[in-house]
């Protein structure tokens, strides 16, 4: 019996053995080869690389494959990329942009006016969405010109064309499957291989803009913050993009990691319900609510400083005026301002169970977000715990990430917290018109919460029609005086974004739009 | 069993499958949110706007009554056709064929981990029953079974991948070095339970009479074991196995998700959340088609290994 | 009862175990008295701090106290999982004796429907009822109860197909008996040990299963002190505050081990013929 046993567990332990000895194989594997791998691990949830789907076009632009005719640079401002250059007719009608002359496609094919206009027809072809950011009157091209007539004067349209929707792609190859292998691009790397999880790309050696630094590109998708941070740390990946709040301290040492770090465009948006019958349609209640959450204290303290203040609507990354604004901010963290504010507008505790009410009615609230972002709960139950000091009583509401458009639309709160994106195409009149414009006969069913007001509605209507950068801005700051004034909705906090890498390379920094991850700064160590 | 039988059990299959498709259906309509703007924007936290959510539902009939987009489902599988992943932008059928091997690799190879720790270990608690060795097994198959596995996933990933840096941590791909976590994590816990059933099935069969008969033969205890004992106990565990391998198949979704495992279970809480209704369908009808298959073959496979069956068989 | 009684006397596992289950049943009742802290107080600026004299396990992301919110998770850990463990007895046995004992077209339909959700992958039926309902403690129990009722079902079914060929079952059918009666004073009684056996070697599975439905975010939600739910959001803080992590964790483990071992025991006492 004693031999059986011996043998049998003999045999489990070579097998584990065996197991062991491989594991360390491929791990030694990694690490030999030569710097001119760039090892990246992102999110990525998609599985396909055809940039007029959905947002697909999205990996296609992240991942140094493809190019628009303009991009946005560190203050988000629309710069030439493809285009070297643009302008606008007098009537404001027709746009010529002209191509550079150098440009050309990863397989060999020139980039011309012609080229382009066949990519921006497909795109129109093919995406519903298109349509929704401009319609067109003609394309036309002239040599390396490409002309676009509209049919409304269309103030921003070269940031438009810089949404990855637009990436410039070569329609003369047709025996290629896109989503799979993606489109024949401009970008510095082309598609080695692809799939959802892992994504090998190579140096496009026609590349237009100069030496390419790496030959090959190894992107993974880690979807977990938690492995994310690990690989990093392990040394199995080089970069990493959005390393979680938890996880950021752990690079801190600059001897072995480099940490960029800028504010990203995004707020953490509480949307309020002002509807007349609940008690945030009194505006000392929104007052009083937001004087009670210690805001600085839940981004600087719970998000460990990966977060910043809320205040106005848009962003301190961006050019809107921030500070001015934030001055007028009255509701900064003031418990005794929130308690004065709910005495005068006659919250009692008449029964004296801690929260407050009003003819038979308990001030509660609903406050609904979901945990698909790791900010979210934490804002929730930090709001549920301040604003409990000063008398609401908040029950949270965790839905799934798809049901708080429909619930935003219907009304189904009186307070919702989401993450949301405030610029697009480097532009936030989307944003600024989205939940805060009255909302007349289903005109902007996203205003679920049913504010209204007159004056920021003129303001919008303004802002759709002008087209001088200058008055845009102002008209915007109009707009968020307003809003920080009249609390139609306000903003927790704004994320920061980050990319972290180890010494082996230089040069990845994140920037502010979302589009870009993999670009030609990244450069192994020690190169020029 | 009789052909009769078999082909009584192939029919409860379709039932069963029928049954679970509509069942499906059914949750995931009612389920609230909408598919439709998740599909548009992914994870993005993008705005979009009503009329291209109501372009696009159109397109795809999900604005048609319930009981007619099941009828249309279930009249396209009985083409063999199992509808489109909106997530995936692919036919049902590849996105399973993608993530299928995956699954199987892992539900084997932690099978057969939980077989070469729990047969020997089992055997050799019964063997020694109440002894220490017994009581420091059973000892260890408490600690097995009582572990979150998903605790137990993130430790040794931390361990083996980040602090001592042999294995790993970037999954998403079929490999064997990646393969070797979830193996374990999924095997520990399997093992911890079946070494227990392996001991209370050879201890059972310790206790007949042929063994106590042999004993008194003057046969060897070793003999015993391997001729009479094990040939009998086997039975037993192969339905064991085959349940195993059967749960496995669709209940490891949450090791998978800690190793990002490409697998099937991953895919099924991703299309769910994404309410990927075609796909959830596809993978959930799956699942259960190659549960119940498996249990057949086991079934089967008893009129083989059963000698006193397979005797009454003839 | 009595054997019960007896085995707490004569069987020391059985009443080492028992003890340690009373412990822990103690520590939910008296958590509200031996907490240094208030689970649900939030100091934001004492979040996460590692464990020391004033906080024994830390504190977590709103600067709770984590001993305190452990203790209390005793408390909701495991009366959740005990009314988990109830509502899937009820379900399952009423059902299994329904079908059992009318046998015909109820119990075709009850066994059908128990053939689909045993062939129903548990965890995705139970993570698409949740998230049909919503995440909370309630509908994880819902969830768990429609995918766990079978085995219940079967085994008090086979159970009153046996104890109907008895004769003192036939003999009160024949004698015109209600169906009501019947069932009440011959058939329950004498499934109900086997059954109950089953449930409390079950606390411990169950427990597992809740755990991993919060860890997946669709069990109990926030601020509840529930230990899956704290090792979901714990798990966020791995590496920077790993006692956020830890600690659940080892009180998942304690209690389901507890639990496991109890059940072993008691099922040793109750039935000694059969082993395990």
């Amino acid at each position: 019996m004693k031999k059986i046993v011996k043998t049998t567990a003999a045999a489990a332990m070579i097998g584990l053995l065996a197991l062991a000895v491989a594991g360390c194989g491929g791990g030694v594997d990694k690490k030999q080869a030569a710097k001119d791998t760039f090892k990246f691990g992102m999110t990525n949830f998609d599985d396909s690389l055809e940039p007029t789907e959905n947002y697909f076009g999205w990996s296609v632009m992240r991942y140094g494959l493809g190019e628009c005719l303009s991009k946005f640079d560190k203050q988000m401002k629309t710069v030439p990329c493809l285009a070297e250059s643009w302008k606008v007719s007098d009537d404001k009608l027709t746009w010529t942009f002209k191509i550079r002359d150098n440009v050309v496609y990863s397989n060999g094919n020139k980039v011309t006016g012609e080229a382009a206009k066949k990519s921006i027809e497909r795109t129109f072809a093919k995406s519903a969405r298109a349509k929704a950011i401009f319609e067109y009157e003609s394309i036309t091209s002239d040599g390396q010109n490409v002309i676009i007539k509209t049919k409304v004067p269309v103030a921003t349209l070269p940031g438009m064309l810089g949404d990855p929707l637009f990436i410039i792609i070569d329609t003369s190859v047709t025996d290629r499957d896109y989503a799979k292998q993606g489109p024949i691009c401009t970008g510095p790397y082309m598609v080695k291989s692809y799939s959802k999880e892992k994504t090998l790309m190579e140096a496009n050696p026609h590349y237009w803009g100069g030496a390419v630094p790496f030959k090959n590109l190894e992107l993974n998708s880690i979807n977990d913050t938690t492995t994310r941070a690990m690989a990093l740390q392990s040394g199995e990946i080089d970069a990493a993009v959005n390393i979680a709040f938890g996880d950021l301290q752990l690079f801190q040492d600059k001897k072995k990691f480099h940490i960029s770090e800028i504010g990203s465009l995004r707020d953490v948006l509480a949307r309020i319900n002002v509807r007349e019958g609940g008690p945030l349609s009194d505006l000392r209640v929104r007052q009083a609510l937001v004087s009670s959450l210690d805001r600085e204290t839940y981004a600087n303290v719970l998000l460990k400083g990966t977060f910043i203040a809320g205040g106005p609507y848009l962003p301190p990354s961006v050019d809107y005026g921030f500070d001015e604004i934030k001055k007028l901010d009255k509701n900064t963290y003031n418990v005794e301002r929130a308690k004065k504010l709910l005495e005068e507008a006659g919250w009692k505790d008449i029964n004296g169970d801690g929260i407050l009410d009003k003819d038979g009615q308990n001030l509660e609230l609903d406050f609904v977000y979901y945990s698909g972002r790791a900010e979210l709960p934490l804002y929730a139950e930090a709001t549920q715990s301040d604003a409990g000091k000063v008398g609401f009583k908040i029950n949270l509401k965790n839905v799934d990430y798809n049901t708080i458009d429909g619930m935003g639309q219907r009304g189904e709160y009186d307070l919702m917290i989401s993450n949301v994106l405030t610029m697009q195409a480097g532009d936030p009149e989307v944003f600024m018109n989205m939940y805060t414009r009255t909302n007349i006969d289903s005109s902007n069913p996203q205003n679920g919460g049913g504010y209204s007001n007159p004056k920021y509605d003129a303001l919008g209507d303004q802002l759709i029609k002008e087209f001088d950068y200058a008055k845009r801005r102002e008209l915007v700051i109009e707009m968020e005086k307003i809003a920080i004034e009249d609390i139609p909705n306000f903003v927790f906090g704004y994320p920061k974004t980050n990319m972290v890498s180890n010494l082996s390379i230089t040069g990845a920094e994140i920037l502010p739009c979302d589009y870009y991850w993999i670009t030609t700064d990244i450069k192994p160590a020690g190169a020029k | 069993m009789s052909k009769k039988q078999v082909l009584a059990r192939i029919w409860q299959i379709i039932l069963v499958l029928l049954g679970i498709s509509f069942i499906t259906f059914a949750l995931m309509m009612l389920a609230p949110g909408d598919p439709v703007r998740q599909m548009i924007a992914g994870n993005q936290d993008i705005m979009v706007t009503q009329a291209e959510i109501d372009a696009v539902r159109h397109e795809l009939g999900l604005d048609k009554p319930f009981i007619f987009q099941y009828l249309s489902w279930l009249g396209n599988i009985l083409q063999g056709d199992l509808g489109f992943s909106y997530m995936r932008k692919k036919p049902v059928f590849d996105v399973l064929m993608d993530h299928l091997p995956a699954t199987l690799i892992l539900a084997m190879a932690s099978s057969v981990f939980m077989i070469i720790f729990a047969v020997p270990l089992g055997i050799f608690s019964a063997v020694h029953c109440n002894g220490p060795i017994d009581y420091f097994i059973r000892g260890l198959t408490f600690i097995g079974v009582s572990m979150p596995n998903f605790w137990m996933g993130l430790m040794l990933l931390w361990i083996f991948g980040l602090k001592l840096g042999i294995l790993p941590i970037v999954g998403g791909r079929v490999g064997f070095d990646i393969l070797i976590l979830p193996m374990t994590t999924l095997g520990v816990v399997m093992a911890a339970k079946y070494t227990r059933q392996v001991r209370a099935t050879v201890l059972e069969e310790l206790s007949q009479d042929y063994v106590v008969g042999a004993r008194a033969r003057g046969m060897s205890e070793s003999y015993i074991l391997w001729r009479e004992v094990l040939p009998n106990a086997m039975l037993p565990l192969i339905t064991l196995f085959g349940l195993s391998l059967g749960n496995l198949l669709g209940g490891a979704s949450v090791v998978e998700m800690v190793f990002s495992w490409p697998g099937l279970g991953l895919t099924v809480v991703q299309s769910i959340t994404y309410r990927d209704f075609q796909l959830v369908q596809g993978i959930v009808l799956w699942i259960a088609l190659m549960y119940m298959v498996i249990n057949l073959v086991v079934d089967l496979s008893y009129n083989y290994l059963d000698p006193r069956l397979r005797k009454a068989g003839k | 009862m009595q054997t019960i009684i007896k085995g707490l006397k004569t069987n020391r596992a059985f009443a080492l175990f028992s003890g340690l289950v009373v412990l822990l049943l103690l520590i939910a009742i008296i958590a509200p008295v031996i907490s240094p802290y208030n689970p649900l107080e939030t100091i934001m600026k004492n979040a996460y701090l590692p464990p020391s004299a004033e906080h024994l396990f830390g504190t977590d992301k709103l600067g709770r106290d984590n001993f305190s919110r452990i203790l209390y998770g005793a408390r909701y850990s495991i009366s959740s999982v005990l009314m988990l463990v109830a509502s899937i007895f009820v379900v399952g046995t009423t059902l299994g004796i329904l079908a059992g004992y009318f046998g015909g077209k109820l119990d075709i339909v009850i066994m059908r429907l128990s053939d689909m959700m045993i062939s129903f992958p548990g965890m995705i039926l139970a993570i698409a009822v949740a998230g049909v309902l919503g995440g909370s403690l309630l509908n994880a129990i819902i969830a768990l109860t429609v995918v766990s009722w079978t085995k219940y079902a079967r085994l008090a079914r086979s159970m009153v197909l046996k104890i109907k060929k008895h004769d003192f079952v036939e003999a009160a059918v024949v004698n015109g008996g209600k169906a009501a009666h019947i069932l009440w004073t011959h058939i329950v009684p004498n499934i109900l040990p086997l059954m109950v056996i089953t449930a409390a070697s079950d606390i411990g599975a169950m427990m597992m299963e809740m755990a991993g439905l919060s860890f997946l975010g669709f069990g109990s939600q926030p601020p509840a002190p529930e230990w899956g739910l704290m090792l979901n959001e714990g798990r966020q803080q791995m590496q920077t505050a790993p006692w956020l992590m830890i600690f659940p964790g080892l009180a998942i483990f304690i209690t389901v081990a507890i639990f496991n071992l109890w059940g072993d025991a008691l099922r040793d006492v109750l039935d000694p013929r059969q082993e395990n």
